[in-house]
């Protein structure tokens, strides 16, 4: 029977040894598999850690083992229950022994075997062995390893064998199938007697009287919570927990379709039971769950109260771990190492497991991620950021830097720190600057798109074709196409009109750095000799030999152009730079083989230069391509560059319901809503703002901006937004008047009405007003200072504390007091839960001192209401979204 | 120890939370600079900020009766307000104070009152969430027993009058749920919710086969409708069909469509794409939306324990049964590839004190410079 038994064991102190016990007791140690040496053989736990074998011993005759918690031996200590009803003390190795305690041997009266041992793990000395029945003996017995081993010594008694006696014993004529230690309790005992009762034994009391008893058809394999009240058993059908105080009923009874086979509470977590049923190569978790405390102390949840009385208070969280795909045999739970267990599978391989608990995690407003796990909060390190840029760390740095809210659209494209992006700023700026100073009229857009500028053919509009000379090469002529629309759409793409304005863009060009943007700009104006010398100046000599290729077109005689246009075509495509690519094609496409008929260059090789810029591209589409095809092409690029989700779309577009439509698909591809909000918030006229999109996008803003604290970029974008006539959703707070209900501030701002010139309000001489502009009736009065909201809090005796200045541009305007210009400290303010205010700088200075409501008779704790200020910001700023000095309601 | 110095930089840092029990959930504030955690010993902790990037213990208190499995926290604008739901069979309210008894100067100290307990639940309360705030104070709640309730604070200055506005019977355990947070307030943008069921697939089914089909499914949408004043259920999302621990929409910022991740037997990203009114009403009105799954990662060996969405919803993190928390991020046009993985490195553990396990951070993948994509 015991010979197919396996088991695996840690000691409870040497946190790094275990035995495994089956045809042998063999001890292992382990170590991380770095140190293990090279040669000696080890059996592989995880990927770190191996084990090897220390010693080895037969482990024929025995019928339980245990492995003692006596902590000052170097070795752990076994004590081996046999067959023969002899507990043997063994160490399995040949070391110190300082106790002398290895090789001592315990004997019960009568010989039966011994099915069951236990050291108490806090009295390391006592053992507890559980044997068969004999009708004249305890089947239950205490031995004391140390003190009778003394006894021997002390007495020196003459009859050295003469087997010591145990300390007590507990069972006559009864079978103990195991027994347990209790962790309630010192020197108490759980057993299985008789496979009908889970008893309970005090051992310090003396008799023969379970202290506790209950039967059940589950009694196998009682354990033990450590520290804790309950006891788990198994059985056939399943485990039950047990409250050893009321033995009476099970807790819990856990059904298992296989009988388990082992029995094991966690050590390092609690409520946490883990079974192994028979021929499984799954581990079963039992999450414990109980309600506590059925005495609730607080008397007015009564409802609850009567809810605990009912018994389905409890359960269990059962999960299945698959531990490695084999039958298993067997497991043991490191003593300490949090949730590391040790597992032996039927045929005899062993492998570590760590039982990975549920970890919680939660992103934090501020791009922090933290998680549980393992008992302790870890945090995501911040130096994250710099490895993966993350949109949403992108928005927030460029958010404190005001991106977006400069006064100048161009400002904003250097704190983009984005090529596409701060393209786009300078492409808005520009097409700003052209419809404010006519050069693009009857636009229905503020940002006109180049789609927007050329009409379509179809709406009776033509463009004039024009040969035009090459000035270097007089002989030639290339066909292009102008009109008023064409000019336009070109200056919308940054190249102007003519050589004139060409020119700068190509010297522009070559200083930012890219000669070959520059010799391509000027080679499609046609000034081949100015592309040439741009090459020659370039640093990189292999544009320099690119200029090679170009030469020959400025002076090459008919007869070698066609065999020069074919190495043109064939090389082409190998060089590196799209523009030089484009370049060639250009040139090949362009210079006709000296017909004199007109013909139809095919340009289409150099508008699929995709690398190339699209302004560049639809540039020279403009120049280049008769009505027809240039339209075609646009609407190509623009299904296309839409359909891709690409900012540049809007070159195409501008800012135009289409243009919202693309701002659209880019943010949903790159997760960037500021630019979006941004974007529409500076160039979208009043009509796109009403657009459900973006309404969406400016509240995704406004709310990520809150998160963020950043309250200044959310009042200038709502200004820009107020501004552009989008409606200051958002910050709609006013005063009004509680007895007419009419606004107060708006009345005195509304106030130069030409009709009532001859009768000018009260109000619009006085710096403030005390009263309400429409009824009369007087405005409530401050808590501190007692005179009426409205008057100034200036003349108030003490000195305001230091007040943060206003936001710049108070774009709540009707939040701004009473009187319009009113200083700060002179602001309504009030709490919402109590309804009581003053002024702003009078609340202030009573709230440093007093946590009540300055009213008497007010109990509110007014400025408790809001959650403590977070340690960098000093201790009175504007807290725009708390309850205290936010303008909500009229009445106080 | 070599490789150790190079990671030392993305060592994370470490807090012992002193929870006597397993952690079930972290909770950050609107602002992210409030954290509550709640655990199976039955309290609730807060933590703050210190301002140097480390946290604070601010408060502690024992906040039910059986283990705390959820805690979230309600918009600012309603106060210092948590709601917790646990095993035993509640949900309860708690609203931040000053602490009375503390004179003007010690005003800093503060302590939580319990405002509310939902006891309509028989079973263990699962998940519990505030409401968008755009819809007032709402809070919805799910148990074991699969019954959504949905709660509303009518007077947002009051916590302690909570009316149960809908129950929602679905007949499955419901493990959890997510608001959708689009903040546009439109018809075709109803107040929506996704649950999740851990219900075990019963292999031994005797229904019918529709039955077994229909039993299978495991997240649902639920939509408020206006006009009916119902909330219906509008989608099973077909494609998930094992028990699911975990779900959250992503943070809706102006995207037309929602994001929703669910951890499940492996990290699934699932869009929904809500239909114009038009084609669902020529579908006859049945389908309201078009599911496609973007991403489905089975890193996490067997099971993924919980999903959670950067303030973007362009990275999301999971962790699961390998023990290691991973990032996942957007890429160009909607793909998505796994970023960084955090091990909780139990191996180094045993060399220090036990407790002292710490966290080293492992890049997978470089990122595509932005650099390098062609500019048009």
């Amino acid at each position: 029977m015991s010979g197919n038994k396996q088991d695996v064991l840690w000691s409870p102190i040497h946190h790094d040894k275990f035995i495994v016990w089956g045809q042998d007791i063999t001890l292992y140690e382990v170590a991380r598999l770095q140190d293990i040496e090279k040669r000696s053989t080890y059996t592989q736990l995880s990927s770190t850690q191996g084990a090897t074998v220390v010693a080895s011993q037969s482990g024929s005759g025995v019928r339980c083992v245990d492995i003692s918690a006596i902590a000052d031996h170097p070795d752990p200590l076994l004590a081996l229950g046999h067959n023969s009803g002899r507990v043997t003390l063994t160490s399995l190795k040949q070391t110190y022994d300082p106790l002398g305690l290895v090789g001592r041997e315990f004997v019960a009266k009568y010989p039966r075997p011994c099915i069951s041992v236990a050291w108490n793990c806090t009295e390391s000395s006592l053992l507890a062995v559980g044997m068969e029945k004999h009708r004249s003996d305890n089947c239950i017995l205490l031995w004391d390893v140390q003190s009778s081993g003394l006894d021997e010594y002390d007495e020196s008694s003459p009859t050295p064998s003469e087997p010591a006696r145990p300390l007590s014993g507990v069972g006559k004529g009864e079978t103990a199938h195991s027994v347990a230690w209790c962790g309630f309790a010192p020197r108490t005992i759980v057993a299985s007697m008789n496979l009908k009762h889970i008893k309970i034994f005090d051992l310090r009391e003396n008799g023969d009287k379970a202290s506790a008893t209950t039967s059940s058809r589950l009694n196998l394999g009682a354990v033990c919570e450590a520290g804790g009240w309950r006891l788990a058993t198994r059985g056939d059908a399943g485990a039950c927990v047990w409250d050893a105080r009321a033995l009476a009923a099970p807790l819990l009874t856990l059904a298992m379709p296989r009988a388990p086979r082992r029995l094991l509470w966690c050590p390092t977590r609690r409520n946490l039971l883990i079974s192994l049923q028979r021929d499984s190569s799954t581990l079963r978790l039992h999450d414990i769950q109980q309600v506590h405390d059925h005495q609730s102390q607080e008397a007015f949840d009564g409802v609850s109260e009567e809810a605990e009385t009912e018994p389905c208070g409890r359960g269990a969280l059962e999960r299945d771990v698959w531990v490695c795909g084999a039958p298993l045999a067997a497991f043991a739970c490191h003593p300490t190492r949090r949730a590391c267990l040790l597992v032996l599978t039927a045929a005899g391989a062993l492998s570590e497991y760590t039982v990975s608990e549920r970890v919680s995690l939660s992103w934090g407003a501020g791009g922090a991620l933290a998680w549980a796990g393992g008992g302790a909060l870890r945090r995501m390190h911040p130096a994250f950021y710099s490895q993966v840029r993350d949109v949403a760390h992108v928005m927030r740095e460029r958010a404190s830097t005001d991106y977006g809210l400069k006064p100048d659209l161009w400002q904003n494209a250097d704190l983009a720190d984005d090529e596409a992006l701060s393209g786009l700023w300078h492409f808005l700026a520009l097409s700003k600057s052209l419809v404010e100073d006519g050069c693009i009229r009857n636009s229905p857009w503020k940002h006109p798109g180049v789609r927007g500028v050329l009409r379509s053919p179809g709406e009776g509009y033509r463009s004039e074709a024009a040969a035009t000379l090459l000035p270097d090469l007089p002989s030639r002529k290339v066909t292009t196409y102008r009109s008023a629309e064409r000019t336009r759409a070109l200056q919308l793409c940054g190249w102007g009109w003519g050589w004139d304005s060409a020119g700068a863009g190509v010297e522009r060009a070559e200083a930012e750095g890219t000669p070959c943007r520059a010799a391509a700009l000027a080679a499609f104006h046609l000034r081949l000799r100015a592309a040439l010398d741009v090459l020659a100046r370039a640093r990189a000599p292999a544009l320099r030999v690119a200029a090679l290729a170009l030469a020959p077109c400025a002076g090459a005689g008919a007869a070698d152009e066609r065999l020069w246009r074919e190495a043109l075509a064939a090389a082409a495509p190998a060089l590196p730079d799209p523009y030089l690519r484009a370049l060639l094609h250009f040139l090949s496409a362009a210079l006709p083989p000296s017909a004199p008929q007109p013909h139809q260059p095919d340009y289409s090789a150099v508008l699929n230069e995709t690398e190339m810029r699209l302004e560049d591209r639809v540039a020279f589409a403009c120049i280049y391509l008769p009505d027809g095809p240039l339209h075609e092409y646009l609407s190509r690029t623009w299904t296309e560059l839409r359909a891709r989700g690409s900012l540049a779309a809007l070159l195409l577009s501008g800012v135009s319901a289409d243009g919202i439509g693309a701002l659209q698909r880019w943010l949903e591809r790159s997760g960037d809503v500021q630019s979006a909000a941004l974007l529409a918030a500076r160039c979208a006229g009043a009509e796109l703002l009403r657009d459900e999109r973006v309404r969406g996008w400016l509240a995704a803003y406004r709310s990520l901006l809150d998160a963020w604290r950043l309250w200044w970029p959310r009042c200038l974008l709502d200004t820009w937004v107020a501004a552009a006539g989008g409606g200051g959703e958002g910050a709609g707070a006013g005063v009004a008047c509680t007895y007419c209900g009419k606004p107060v501030a708006a009345a005195a701002t509304a106030r130069p009405r030409p009709a009532f010139a001859r009768l000018p309000p009260p109000a619009a001489k006085m710096k403030q007003i005390s009263s309400c502009p429409n009824c009369r009736k007087p405005l409530p009065r401050c808590g501190v200072c007692s005179l009426h909201l409205g008057t100034g809090a200036a003349g108030g005796p003490a000195p305001a504390p230091p007040v943060p200045p206003a936001p710049p541009a108070p774009a709540p305007a009707p939040a701004a007091g009473a009187a319009a210009g009113a200083h700060f400290g002179g602001w309504f303010s009030w709490c919402v839960a109590c309804r009581h205010g003053g002024h702003a700088a009078h609340l202030l200075q009573w709230f440093s001192e007093h946590s009540e409501c300055p009213v008497s008779s007010c109990t509110c704790r007014c400025s408790a209401l809001d959650p403590p200020d977070p340690p960098e910001v000093p201790s009175a700023p504007a807290a725009p979204p708390g309850s205290v000095a936010v303008p909500s309601g009229g009445d106080s | 120890m070599s490789e150790l110095a190079t990671t030392n930089l993305f060592e994370s840092q470490t807090i012992i939370a002193d929870h006597k029990d397993l952690i079930h959930d972290v909770a950050y504030d609107f602002y992210g600079e409030r954290m509550a955690t709640c655990s199976s010993d039955q309290h609730v902790k807060v933590w703050d900020t210190d301002g140097q990037g480390g946290w604070r213990l601010t408060a502690s208190w024992k906040a039910h009766h059986g283990s705390v499995w959820k805690v979230t926290w309600a918009h600012p604008e309603f106060g210092q307000v948590l709601a917790t739901c646990s095993f035993d069979r509640t949900a309860a309210i708690w609203e931040e104070v000053g602490d009375t008894s503390a004179s003007g100067s010690e005003k800093g100290l503060r302590t939580w009152v319990k405002r509310s307990n939902l006891v309509d639940s028989r079973t263990s309360v699962t998940d519990v969430k505030f409401g968008p705030k755009h819809l007032g104070l709402l809070l919805v709640t799910c148990s074991a027993d699969g019954i959504i309730r949905i709660y509303e604070a009518p007077d947002v200055m009051n916590l302690a009058q909570w009316t149960l506005q809908h129950e929602i019977p679905t007949k499955v355990s419901i493990s959890c749920l997510s608001w959708n947070p689009s903040l546009s307030r439109s018809n075709s943008n109803p107040p929506m919710l996704a649950v999740g069921s851990d219900e075990p697939n019963n292999v031994n089914a005797t229904g019918t086969q529709s039955d077994k089909i229909a039993n299978n499914e495991k997240v649902f949408i639920y939509e408020y409708s206006e006009s009916s004043r119902r909330w219906t259920r509008t989608e099973c999302l077909s494609s998930v069909v094992e028990p699911v621990n975990d779900l959250a929409f992503a943070p809706n910022l102006g995207r037309s469509f929602h994001l929703l991740a669910v951890a499940t037997k492996d990290v699934r990203i699932i869009k929904i794409e809500p239909l114009s009114e038009s084609s669902s009403t020529t579908n006859g009105g049945g389908v309201r939306f078009k599911t496609e799954v973007m991403a489905a990662f089975e890193d996490h060996n067997s099971c993924v324990w919980r999903v959670s969405w950067n303030v973007t919803g362009t990275l999301l993190a999971s962790s699961g049964d390998d023990c290691c928390v991973r990032l996942w991020k957007m890429q160009y046009m909607n793909q998505w590839k796994g970023v960084a993985v955090f091990k909780s490195d139990a191996a180094s553990s045993e060399a220090a004190a036990p407790a002292r396990a710490h966290t080293t951070y492992t890049r997978l993948a470089a990122m595509a410079n932005p650099a390098h994509m062609p500019y048009h």
